[in-house]
């Protein structure tokens, strides 16, 4: 499969500190690719690295087969939305919608076919005549989607891009990445497995600079068992319900906090089992949370004997 | 090109505020400026080699006000953007990093030709100093190439990380040698190293043309190209020192 973004021997330090030290990475064309990690492990840093925002210490970064450093005009072909605002705070939403159609050169068809329908995507229509001061974090956070996803480019590098955002907006964007996922080369880097899972093809999960799994959630499930976290959530205090769950084997580390009890299930096939054993009568909502990265880096880190 | 026009339209659209704050301003300080050195010297010393102090002064001030005007717009504003990640923000709009440089240069340099032009016109009227229109475009040649440079140099101290010595070096050692670049005394006047080391700042060669202009003297040619080849160095100096700010 043709490479879309292709890292070679890459090495990046700030001050005596090495983050990245050789670090080989092969991205294929018309894949969405996740990188995950807890904080300070280097998923922004290698966004910068594969947008050309950061250039190397050391090594290549290849791009749609043209090297960073030689090729001209790489930056074209990507759109890269950074874990920070990437608007001008002293311009209205409009303004900084128009300003980028301008500097990109879209002209008047092409912002009507692919701006206004993203503008429509993420609800701003009603907040684009205010400052960005003004504007909610998610509110923010969906101005720079729209600046960022109207460039349509071949590859998209997307830093938390659901930083912030409420339920409906962060369904749209799945759904919008959902659907443009085929066309283009879709680079992912998020704390958490949930959000991405639905669109990532292949995952990577780095810790401190290293790339500790490349590969599939099936192969990360058959690599690796990751409990299931069971949230309950009260509608008065109860502590006959953690009591129940903390007497089950199937059921470890149980710990109430206020009106949530949690408590790890290890395998996920019990769980229809331990729902019939409590009383749902004063249960007024059930969550759960698989494949949590502090858990997945916790035992694979355990395993190597780190 | 489309994007640095666009570049250029927007800053000017949002800087109109700021530009016009600039224009009263510029004129109140050259007010003061011909106030000090051209009334206030002339109750001294009416003439310097034979040229009416006013006359003296009169290029020479035009060149100190703007090109200080150019160098504090182009740092200030260049400092700003870069503490504010608005010029990594340009980046996103997936604009070469040469481009955004010339960008903003370009939005500093148009500013500081508006300040030129009511400043000229300021100093015009003050000193009641007729100039042909060749003349005046010929001084307005060489200032062009003043202010690129002048807003270029802007550029690069605002891009020093350490804004307490932004202000220090613009204030103490360029301020300075604006004064020592044959503002108030005639380059020739020193000795023979000084004299060397004065003739070849950029600011002595716009001062010294300015000032054969206004007083129907005739100019040095090389001045322009001088300034001419200064200009294509700090541009290609520039264009890396600011990729490597911005992709560090």
């Amino acid at each position: 499969m043709e490479a879309s973004i292709t890292l070679k021997n890459v090495s990046k330090h700030f001050q005596k500190t090495y983050l990245f030290s050789n670090l080989n990475l092969g991205i294929e064309k018309g894949t969405t690719f996740a990188i995950v990690g807890r904080n300070g492990a280097g998923k922004s840093v290698l966004l910068k690295l594969l947008s050309t925002w950061m250039t190397p210490d050391a090594g290549s970064v290849f791009i749609l087969g043209k090297e960073v450093s030689q090729a001209v005009n790489v930056s074209r072909y990507i759109a890269y939305l950074p874990d920070s605002d990437c608007h001008d705070p002293w311009q209205t939403g409009w303004s900084n919608i128009k300003y980028r159609a301008d500097l990109i050169g879209l002209d008047e068809k092409d912002f009507k076919d692919k701006v206004l329908p993203l503008i429509e995507l993420f609800n701003l229509n009603e907040k684009l005549n205010d400052y960005p001061v003004t504007y909610s974090r998610g509110t923010k956070r969906c101005l720079n989607l729209v600046l960022t996803l109207m460039s349509d480019t071949e590859i998209l590098l997307l830093d938390e891009p659901t930083l912030g955002l409420d339920y409906q907006n962060r369904w749209a964007l799945l759904q919008y990445l959902l659907k443009i996922k085929e066309e283009k080369t879709i680079v992912i880097a998020s704390n958490t497995f949930t959000e991405i899972h639905s669109i990532a093809d292949r995952w990577i999960v780095l810790e401190k600079g290293v790339v500790r799994f490349d590969g599939t959630v099936a192969k990360m499930l058959s690599q690796i068992e990751i409990p299931f976290t069971l949230e309950l959530m009260l509608q008065t205090p109860d502590e006959q319900v953690a009591r129940r769950l903390r007497q089950l084997s199937s059921v470890q580390n149980v710990n109430e906090y206020g009106l949530m009890v949690r408590g790890s299930v290890r395998n996920i096939n019990d769980l229809p089992d331990i729902l019939k054993q409590i009383d749902l009568t004063n249960i007024a909502g059930i969550n759960g949370q698989t494949m949590s990265v502090e858990e997945f880096l916790n035992q694979l880190l355990s395993d190597e004997g780190i | 090109m489309g994007a640095i026009w666009s570049l250029v339209k927007n800053d000017l659209r949002l800087n109109i505020k700021q530009i016009i704050w600039g224009i009263i301003i510029g004129i109140l300080g050259t007010a003061i400026f011909y106030l000090t050195f051209a009334e206030g010297m002339n109750l001294l010393l009416p003439r310097i080699e034979y040229i009416d102090i006013k006359l003296y002064f009169a290029a020479s001030l035009i060149i100190l006000t703007v090109c200080v005007m150019a160098l504090i717009v182009a740092q200030a504003g260049t400092a700003r953007q870069f503490f504010s990640g608005q010029m990594a923000n340009l980046r996103a709009a997936n604009i070469s990093v040469s481009k955004i440089y010339v960008g903003k240069s370009l939005v500093y340099f148009c500013e500081s030709l508006i300040y030129l032009v009511f400043i000229t016109v300021e100093i015009l009227i003050i000193t009641g100093i007729h100039l042909s229109c060749g003349r005046l475009l010929l001084f307005w040649l060489f200032l062009i190439f003043g202010i690129y440079l002048a807003v270029q140099v802007g550029m690069l101290l605002g891009m020093m990380t350490n804004l307490r010595f932004q202000w220090l070096i613009l204030f103490l050692l360029i301020l300075p040698l604006l004064f020592l670049s044959g503002f108030i005394v005639p380059t020739h006047y020193w000795n023979s190293t000084l004299a060397f080391v004065i003739s070849i700042l950029p600011t002595t060669c716009l001062i010294e043309n300015g000032r054969s202009i206004g007083a129907r003297q005739p100019i040095n040619p090389f001045g322009l190209i001088y300034l001419l080849t200064l200009n294509v160095v700090f541009v290609f100096g520039g264009v890396f020192l600011f990729k490597r700010k911005l992709m560090r």
